[in-house]
């Protein structure tokens, strides 16, 4: 997805919150953009605009989505050079510290040409640096893994089989090419969102 | 008196500057590595030698864009993108990037290649540049 100001990140996971009407959401990082930046599907669709950003342990954003688009379908092997991908689709939600180091967990982004897959090597990885807009951001508890990404990936779906698990975040840059990645687990991104779940129903 | 203040004074410079050091040393800081990304289109440029490649590089020191490099052969053309990044942590935002890639000689239906992913890339064709143009 891309900002009307030139940046572009991943859509991640659809979350629903209950209430009347029950409302829906897409998720991606919080570090993408800041409130009411305005956002659009391979820069041409529009999305919407950010109504609420957590730069604290979630490091997620939620743009508001018309109930006639939600879906629980992600993408995955995107490729921009084509302009498309397939799609997987999400039964559940990994439960709160249902993650433990050694677990597979597979993510593609906007920018990765194909799904990546490797182990959770930590589960308690802290930092903190300067967004693009000028927020200080100060992150804990996240999930590194052993796969690489690249930039435009923040906000994409972290995965395994039909299960959403988080939502990335960062890179970890390293001498030799022995990069990771960092992201948020989706128990606390839908916390941070006051989400009541991920949608997992056609 | 005023002798040992100018004493203390330039040993605890010191100390802070031997601090820093180390600190710099075991976090690696300003260290950079380069790293080859996908590239997201190939467009013919001003003549059938000049390639028009965008990509998708990164903000501040998370992948700020280096260009577009060829490797030439007789049958096909090898481009690759670079950035580079300071070692650590940072986030993975991306903006969009471009660059010219001017050829030894004329592309001439050679194959080009994403140097990154090893994927075969369509060249194409810029409106205002066409075929002969």
């Amino acid at each position: 997805m891309d900002s009307t100001d030139g940046y572009s990140c991943t859509s991640g996971f659809v979350a629903y919150r209950n209430g009347t009407p029950t409302s829906y959401f897409v998720l991606s990082a919080a570090h993408c953009g800041p409130v009411n930046s305005a956002w659009a599907q391979a820069g041409v669709v529009a999305m919407g605009q950010v109504d609420r950003v957590d730069l604290t342990i979630a490091d997620t954003l939620r743009i508001p989505i018309p109930v006639t688009t939600k879906s629980n379908k992600v993408t995955i092997n995107y490729s921009s050079y084509l302009g498309q991908g397939t799609y997987r689709s999400i039964t559940s939600a990994q439960g709160q510290a249902a993650d433990v180091v050694g677990q597979t967990q597979c993510s593609s982004g906007q920018n990765t040409t194909s799904l990546q897959c490797g182990p959770l090597i930590a589960t308690s990885v802290d930092y903190s640096w300067t967004t693009h807009y000028g927020s200080h951001a100060a992150y804990y508890y996240g999930r590194e893994v052993d796969f690489d990404c690249n930039p435009g990936d923040s906000g994409g779906s972290v995965l395994y089989g039909n299960q959403a698990r988080g939502i990335m975040r960062a890179k970890v840059t390293r001498t030799l090419g022995n990069d990771t990645c960092i992201y948020g687990h989706i128990y606390d991104n839908l916390r941070g969102m006051s989400m009541t779940g991920v949608v997992s129903t056609a | 008196m005023k002798q040992r203040t100018v004493v203390m004074v330039v040993a605890a410079l010191v100390v802070t500057a031997v601090g820093a050091s180390v600190y710099v040393w075991r976090r690696g800081a300003g260290e950079t590595e380069e790293r080859a990304v996908p590239i997201s289109s190939v467009t013919r440029g001003k003549d059938d030698a000049t390639l028009v490649v965008r990509y998708v590089a990164g903000t501040g020191g998370c992948g700020s864009p280096l260009g577009v490099t060829a490797e030439e052969s007789v049958t096909s053309v090898r481009l690759v993108a670079r950035v580079r990044f300071v070692r650590g942590v940072c986030p993975l935002v991306g903006r969009a990037a471009q660059a010219e890639v001017r050829l030894a000689s004329p592309l001439a239906g050679r194959t080009v290649i994403d140097g990154s992913t090893s994927r075969r890339l369509a060249v194409e064709l810029s409106p205002a540049n066409p075929p002969n143009a």
